[in-house]
């Protein structure tokens, strides 16, 4: 039987742990990595993604030792995004066992880091993670820097470049929606992914086994979500969990 | 104890870990002298073909599994890049490879009729059909196993006996390969949870 397509759970690293936000903002504290990373371990997760959101903010540069320790951890495929704006980062990311790096900041100050990122590496290691927010005309705008700077790009056009450049995936994550559970942009998914030719990755909004199933039909190839896998019923209690293949399976046959 | 070849492409922790937790002792690397007390070899790899030659080479690495292969060679698993590296040859680059698998790597080229095109790179979970010279690498994983793939390329045999196990990507493509003491995959069974584990305790238990 064929494998559902990939379902990607995404944590947020700070110093004090993994967090999650809503609108990029309103942090919760989640958990340890470490012992998140072997709850996904233990439930055979197909894929995870660790993005150290104060990497970028602080000027430090990704902590490698930390992620060597967390990609050591992993029985499964690690992508790592936070602070990457050299090729010696990114080289020393792999060596730390990424398989994956996620740039977006560096996408727009500096996109010649894809492509040489992507001769080191190959382009299926190479990951552009594009944050969109909708300006008060409904139009989607990339945003980088944490969400903070308006490139006034459009995600397609953006979407473009980056495929050029040799991003082998492009993730579209919705600010927007960004912890709200309520649903995927699927315009916005629906636009990207018929622009390019490489995988592209829902990310923002998912909360239920369905929403993924919609973002696959929007044309994504691999469905992400953070609040999805950290929280928990109606109080949103934190429980770090992943669906059973057969339920995505389920889900992807009767809704798909 | 199994030596994983640390040659700066890719870091081989899991795989370390991996084997640890299946309790078979893992020691990297870096050079053939290294590895003398090993009774196994793992050659890993993340990156591009050109890279992973070069490094080789400089480490004495393509001279020692070259020579050993023509002699009592300790069993070999290529992961990924190190499995394309075993071929003589890639089309991502201009390098010869190890040429302990007669063959070459090729990239995904998918008829016009397959419409949409599959997306290169692939990536993602797929299962697995193990052929005759993969019984021992895949004892076990007969049923229902699935593997991580992540690739632009894949390998083409030139004897369609050296193939271990196929995948399906647009088309049926060589996704392991053994020749003699020499297996490969291409997909990563140290990413590849209870499947993967289960090759590399295979591996690990091989008969030299």
């Amino acid at each position: 039987m064929m494998h559902p397509p990939r379902i990607i759970p995404v944590l947020l690293l700070t110093e004090s742990g993994v967090v999650k936000t809503a609108r990029f903002k309103d942090r919760r504290y989640v958990g340890d990595p470490i012992n998140a990373l072997r709850v996904f371990n233990d439930k055979e997760v197909d894929e995870v993604v660790i993005v150290d959101i104060e990497a970028w903010k602080h000027g430090r540069g990704p902590d490698f030792d930390r992620v060597a320790e967390l990609a050591g951890e992993c029985f499964m495929p690690l992508g790592y995004g936070g602070g990457i704006t050299t090729l010696e980062q990114v080289r020393t990311l792999f060596r730390c066992g990424v398989e994956k790096v996620l740039l977006n900041t560096a996408v727009h100050t500096q996109p010649e880091l894809i492509s040489r990122a992507a001769d080191i590496a190959g382009c299926q290691s190479v990951v552009a993670c594009m944050d969109v927010k909708r300006n008060w005309l409904g139009k989607p705008r990339v945003y980088v820097a944490g969400g903070t700077v308006d490139t006034g790009v459009d995600p397609i056009e953006w979407a473009k470049r980056a495929a050029d450049k040799g991003a082998g995936e492009i993730v579209v994550q919705s600010i927007t929606a960004d912890g709200g559970q309520a649903g995927y942009d699927l315009e916005l998914i629906r636009s990207v992914a018929h622009a390019v030719t490489v995988p592209v990755v829902a990310l923002g909004g998912a909360g239920k086994l369905t929403d993924f199933v919609t973002a696959i039909g929007a044309g994504a190839d691999a469905a992400a979500a953070g609040s999805f896998f950290v929280f928990h019923g109606k109080h949103r209690a934190v429980l770090i969990t992943y669906p059973k293949l057969d339920d995505i399976r389920r889900a992807f046959q009767s809704h798909g | 104890m199994i030596a994983i070849i640390d040659y700066g492409m890719g870091n081989p922790s899991s795989i370390r870990n991996m084997l640890g937790r299946l309790g078979h002792r893992a020691e990297m690397a870096r050079t053939p002298a290294d590895a003398a007390a090993a009774d196994r070899i793992i050659l890993p790899g993340v990156g591009a073909f050109d890279e992973g030659m070069s490094r080789l080479g400089d480490l004495g690495w393509t001279d020692a599994l070259r020579n050993e292969a023509s002699g009592a060679a300790r069993p070999l698993l290529g992961i990924c890049l190190g499995m394309q590296l075993l071929f003589r040859s890639s089309e991502e680059g201009k390098l010869p490879g190890l040429g302990l698998v007669a063959g070459q790597v090729i990239r995904f080229q998918f008829p016009a009729t397959l419409v949409p095109p599959p997306k290169i790179p692939h990536m993602g979970w797929r299962s697995v059909r193990p052929l005759a010279a993969g019984a021992t690498l895949f004892a076990g994983l007969e049923e229902q196993a699935r593997f991580y793939f992540v690739h632009s390329y894949h390998c083409q045999c030139e004897q369609a006996d050296d193939r271990a196990a196929e995948a399906d990507y647009g088309f049926a493509f060589t996704c392991a390969v053994r020749r003699g003491s020499s297996h490969g995959v291409q997909f990563h069974p140290e990413k590849s949870h209870r499947y993967g584990m289960k090759l590399l305790d295979n591996f690990a238990k091989l008969n030299p």
